[in-house]
């Protein structure tokens, strides 16, 4: 992480610093603790991990077989309240210098110190607490081969970032995590994927700027919890005349009984001072992005327990509709790209053979408002597993 | 017929283990039971309350993939089988008041450190003062007596 001191971020390096040093203090209290009384510390492991093996087919295009996640999480507890989790994520299997085919990422890698039930301290590098699916991505989690579209274009999960932060758990059902990271980079936004492309990744990433992260989670009852969460954060550091600020807003809502599941989340991108950010990286590229001000996406799953007599006797079938647009709203003077206001359809089951292992089969009928850019309709397969 | 005595002697250990650890449970007096469930990553319900001296008996099961169920500071530390595979039991006795977290022991994925819940455990008193004032805020947990009468972790049943 570099550390920068510029003249007008000094607030938020600032916060970023005290952040740090509460964590420093905190820890020498921490190891105060009597770490002695619980047998078994220090300990680590044992190694866990999930694999994704996907096999896509869209029409008029060839089938792809692809070892989309190779991950494997290492832990070491220092004591009962010190503990470390990481989470190294190979994608698409191979790895090469300039390449896109693949990526090695260290998705997890932070220290926890538990000091309550109601505030723990947290550093390192962070999942984003953001929607249901950036902190709950094992395969047999989720429905459908691939993550939802919202989950990919609108939150670009698995959103990770360096930084640190407070959790806890508040009583009567209430959940919180509040973090300060290393901000989006504005000039890496596009219009078909959003602000995906702008995630630093914790790698030697440019903090003049801090985003705030945070979300709240309300548990009613055994079958339904509720989440909110929120960033923003000045994502123009690298053009420091503009004042392009993100803020993403975010709801969604699980409710499960054995059968059923239910699965709704909504999120809207806030992008401050896009016409002048489109201007910027035009002059550095030499064609407009087309960025727009404002992304939003929304959808729903129904999954049943069609099998319900445990695994290996155990299927589930969904649906999922979705709607996402990168070109939500524009600022004045651009005009939207309908391709990039897309909806989806997907269809699918997932068959466990052991609880942890997930067989997923669907089909994807993905349509833009564009008349001009055909709607696509893809069959996935795919073996995930959790161990 | 080995084979037979040996499976005979094992299932009459953990009655065995009960008796010599827990006079009361001999009483014939109705235990509680608490059930809890673990998926990722939370346990439900997170938040259980316990009269001091209360025997109780704990079954935790998962929705999900397997957990673990420990109390920190006490000795407790169950594994819970997968969904559909059975539950972990275990009987506590909270011999002092106070506040014991209980928490997911097996990594179970990206949130694993979130899995975590407290046994509030209130003196007589405090019970029946209670119904007046609910808020407990009080900090004092690791640090309280208990008794763990018996342990054990259940494949499809007890």
């Amino acid at each position: 992480m570099t550390f920068e001191w510029p003249k007008r971020a000094g607030r938020s390096s600032a916060l970023l610093t005290l952040a740090f040093a509460i964590l420093v203090s905190t820890s020498s209290v921490a190891a105060q603790q009597p770490a002695g009384v619980e047998p078994g510390f220090p300990s680590t492991g044992p190694i866990s991990g999930y694999m994704d093996f996907h096999f896509n087919k869209a029409d008029g295009e060839a089938g792809t077989l692809d070892f989309h996640r190779f991950v494997l999480l290492f832990t070491h507890s220092f004591s009962p309240r010190v503990r470390f989790v990481s989470e190294l994520e190979l994608e698409h299997a191979f790895v090469e210098g300039l390449e896109e085919a693949g990526e090695l990422e260290l998705e997890q890698a932070y220290l926890d110190f538990l000091l309550s039930r109601r505030f723990n301290l947290r550093a390192g590098m962070l999942l984003v607490p953001m929607g249901i699916i950036n902190e709950r991505h094992e395969p047999p989690v989720f429905n459908g081969v691939e993550r939802p579209f919202v989950d990919t274009v609108i939150i670009p999960t698995t959103w990770f970032e360096a930084g640190a932060g407070v959790h806890g758990d508040l009583g009567r059902g209430f959940r919180y995590r509040a973090y300060a990271l290393a901000p989006l980079n504005a000039l890496e936004f596009t219009a078909e994927k959003g602000i995906r492309g702008g995630r630093q990744k914790g790698s030697q990433a440019n903090v003049r700027n801090v985003a705030f992260a945070g979300r709240l989670e309300y548990r009613s009852s055994r079958h339904l919890t509720i989440g909110a969460s929120a960033w923003g954060g000045d994502s123009s550091f690298s053009v420091p005349r503009l004042d392009t600020s993100v803020r993403i807003g975010e709801v969604d809502a699980r409710y499960r009984t054995d059968r059923l599941e239910l699965r709704a989340q909504a999120a809207q991108v806030g992008i401050d001072d896009a016409a002048r950010l489109n201007d910027a990286m035009a002059r550095l590229t030499g064609v407009s992005p087309n960025i727009a001000r404002s992304l939003r996406g929304f959808y729903g799953e129904a999954a049943y327990r069609i099998w319900n007599a445990g695994a290996p006797r155990d299927l589930v079938g969904f649906v999922r509709y979705e709607n996402f647009d990168t070109q939500y709203r524009m600022p004045v003077g651009f005009v939207p790209l309908k391709e990039f206001d897309r909806e989806a359809w997907v269809f699918g089951i997932t068959y466990f053979p052991d609880p942890d292992i997930a067989v997923k089969a669907d089909y994807v009928r993905l349509q833009n408002q564009s008349g001009l850019v055909p709607t696509r309709q893809i069959v996935n397969v795919g073996l995930g597993w959790w161990f | 017929m080995a084979t037979r005595v040996i499976v005979s002697i094992l299932l009459l250990l953990p009655a065995t283990a009960t008796s010599g650890l827990a006079p009361a449970a001999q009483t014939g007096s109705p235990r509680r039971v608490i059930h809890i469930t673990a998926e990722r990553f939370e346990f439900w319900p997170t938040e259980i309350r316990l009269t001091e001296g209360e025997e109780v008996e704990i079954r935790v099961k998962s929705d999900d993939t397997a957990h673990g169920f420990r109390i920190v500071g006490g000795g407790v530390n169950l594994t819970v089988p997968k969904r559909g595979q059975g539950e972990a039991v275990t009987v506590f006795k909270p011999e002092k008041s106070g506040r014991y977290t209980f928490e997911c022991s097996r990594m179970c994925g990206a949130g694993h450190n979130f899995m975590r819940g407290v046994l509030i455990v209130d003196a007589p008193e405090e019970q029946k003062a209670r119904s007046i004032t609910t808020d407990h805020t009080e900090s004092t947990e690791n640090s309280m007596g208990f008794s763990v009468v018996s342990v054990c972790s259940v494949v499809r049943g007890c």
